[in-house]
């Protein structure tokens, strides 16, 4: 009963809101991203994805092979596992950093660095707001990562006349292009 | 792997680097690689012929007999280029134009076009000259002598050193803008598109970064390649300290970006003869005419009309508005707000083509910016009515702007009034 009442106990909506509001509403207004300008997204946040990804193998690389010298006085069994610790803790971090460049960017800025480069954003369909934690990680990872290697968002991003491809479908967003970018 | 390229600073075309100055520097390393062929030809058949004296010890690593470090010490090489066991002065300035290869001299000849060329938007040819001779041979130097190597009479050799100290010259003179990168895709009007990204991360992240952790590696035995990476980075820091020490000497402000700004501030009049404040605002006016994409100086500009609102006529406060573009305004939207602010509570109008150009995302940005002070939501009313009033052509603009008053409306009596002004002046 008491959970029932709290729900009802809105916060007092102020002039913050109303901003954040009327942006939303812009970004509803603006005109959806064309093909070329996403596929240049993807070709930029690779490109930049990359980067991170190698110096994070560089890293750990120059660590694996100074690993004899560092640990010199260790006893020969720790080498071989401090080198796959090393591994897991390369894959981890990759897988951190993916998360954090797709999921974390599109959660809290509204796309991942490239779209914001370019002057894209990804909003709700239907509010124009940023998508919450669970459908931009359903459209970063199930919808980006397994549709798109199937080439079903390219193929479906073709087909439709609002150019939303089937994860921006399943996670009922919409990709806009806010400003000129760049 | 660098995939996006820098090909220059985020500049006006009036400023874009020029390509003699490159040219120049890509002559002497094909010189430099002309008259040491024969050494470098003559070093290696020398070199090969040693291969016998190599002998493995209980790891199976190869190392050298006494009799074959003897040999090393005459190699036809050292007579041009430095070695850790035999080096002086003046190889180790010659060695930054010997190249081993071919491809060697081709790579570096594409490092020295892009580092000599975009250094020209700050610097004249014979300071870039100096910085890549005296930065490449920092370079070469301490990298020679904190190697661990196989023989002492191993010869280092390569420009790469010097394109690292222009590097680090681009890096300390355009650290506080941006740099353009060359970036591909398929556009309506089918141009060409560059990126724009912030020089002192982005820089840092695509060139420095990774040599940074391969330079480690060359402090052990067992390198991974036959790279130089600790000249690399050692050339990088000497090119950032020789700038810095330019800068020092030239009196070069930080918030000049080009070599046209600073040659206008240098014959800036000091004389006490003109109103202090409005000789600055002339100055960051005409500086920004010359390049206007300079965001340092508009902060300035911010600085001052917002310090002293009254101080400025309708045409003086449009002149500097027009520089405050829509990507200034997302960019240093704090700094914007604020000279809104202090205007609006003077109780004087924004300019009315500003607000005109303006879109509206900017608009709201703004007014997101100063509804975060109380006080200041007074200004935000006026900021929207005053845009309001200065688009009256309707279309989904003026929907979504009487949009917004109507909300905003609701809230507008329960905020202060603005403090009581003196003087009220009209706006543009």
């Amino acid at each position: 009963m008491g959970a029932h009442e709290t729900s009802h106990r809105r916060r007092k909506r102020s002039i913050a809101d109303t901003l954040v509001e009327a942006e939303h509403e812009h970004y509803l207004d603006c005109p959806n991203a064309d093909i070329p300008i996403r596929s240049a997204c993807i070709l930029l946040d690779v490109i930049l994805f990359s980067l991170a990804s190698s110096g994070i193998h560089h890293l750990v690389e120059t660590l694996k092979n100074s690993l004899p010298v560092l640990i010199g006085t260790l006893s020969q069994p720790a080498e071989p596992l401090l080198i796959l610790g090393l591994s897991y803790a390369a894959w981890l971090l990759k897988t951190l950093a993916l998360f954090m460049y797709f999921v974390w960017c599109t959660l809290r800025f509204g796309g991942s660095p490239a779209k914001l480069l370019m002057g894209l954003r990804v909003v709700d369909a239907d509010t124009g707001e940023r998508l919450d934690y669970v459908r931009a990680l359903l459209r970063e990872t199930l919808g980006k990562g397994l549709f798109g290697l199937l080439l079903i968002n390219p193929i479906t991003s073709l087909i439709r006349s609002d150019r939303r491809g089937l994860h921006d479908l399943m996670s009922r967003s919409v990709v806009k292009k806010v400003r000129g970018g760049m | 792997m660098i995939l996006l390229v820098p090909i220059s600073p985020e500049v006006p075309k009036a400023h874009i680097p020029m390509l003699w100055p490159a040219l120049m520097l890509l002559l002497l390393l094909g010189l430099g690689f002309l008259l040491g062929f024969e050494y470098v030809q003559t070093d290696f058949e020398y070199v090969h012929s040693l291969k016998s004296f190599f002998v493995e010890d209980e790891s199976g690593t190869p190392k050298l007999t006494e009799e074959a470090q003897a040999l090393l010490k005459k190699r036809p090489l050292l007579s041009i280029a430095p070695a850790k066991g035999d080096w002086d002065l003046a190889r180790l300035i010659y060695a930054n134009f010997l190249h081993g290869s071919l491809p060697h001299l081709a790579l570096n000849w594409i490092g020295v076009f892009a580092g000599a060329r975009i250094c020209t938007t700050f610097i004249p040819f014979l300071c870039t000259l100096s910085i890549f001779i005296l930065g490449g041979s920092i370079g070469l130097l301490v990298s020679m002598l904190l190697s661990a190597e196989t023989s002492a009479y191993i010869p280092h050799i390569g420009a790469s050193g010097g394109i690292f100290a222009l590097m680090g010259t681009y890096y300390v003179y355009n650290f506080r803008y941006r740099t353009r990168y060359f970036f591909w895709f398929p556009s309506r009007n089918g141009a060409n598109r560059t990126i724009g990204l912030k020089t002192s991360w982005f820089f840092f992240l695509d060139v420095i970064l990774l040599e940074l952790v391969l330079s480690t590696l060359q402090f052990l035995p067992d390198r991974i390649d036959s790279v130089d990476h600790l000249a690399h980075v050692m050339g990088f820091a000497s090119g950032v300290v020789l700038a810095l020490t330019l800068r020092f000497f030239q009196k070069w402000p930080s918030f000049l970006q080009t070599r046209s700004e600073f040659l206008y501030w240098i014959q800036i009049d000091r004389a006490q003869d003109e109103d202090l404040l409005q000789k600055a605002f002339r100055c960051w006016c005409e500086i920004l005419s010359i390049n206007p994409y300079n965001d340092q100086v508009k902060l300035h500009l911010c600085r001052l009309l917002e310090r002293h609102p009254k101080l400025w006529d309708s045409a003086q406060r449009e002149r500097g508005f027009a520089y405050f573009s829509p990507t200034f305004v997302r960019l240093q939207t704090d700094a914007c707000a604020r000279v809104i602010c202090a205007l609006i509570q003077n109780q004087i109008s924004l300019p009315t083509p500003w607000l005109i150009a303006m879109p509206y995302d900017s608009i709201i940005r703004l007014a997101q910016s100063i509804a975060r002070i109380p006080e200041q939501q007074a200004a935000l009313f006026e900021l929207v009515q005053g845009y309001r009033r200065a688009h009256p052509e309707g279309g989904n603009t003026e929907r979504k702007l009487e949009l917004l008053m109507a909300k905003l409306s609701t809230f507008k009596s329960s905020t202060p009034p603005p403090p009581p002004t003196q003087s009220t002046q009209s706006g543009a």
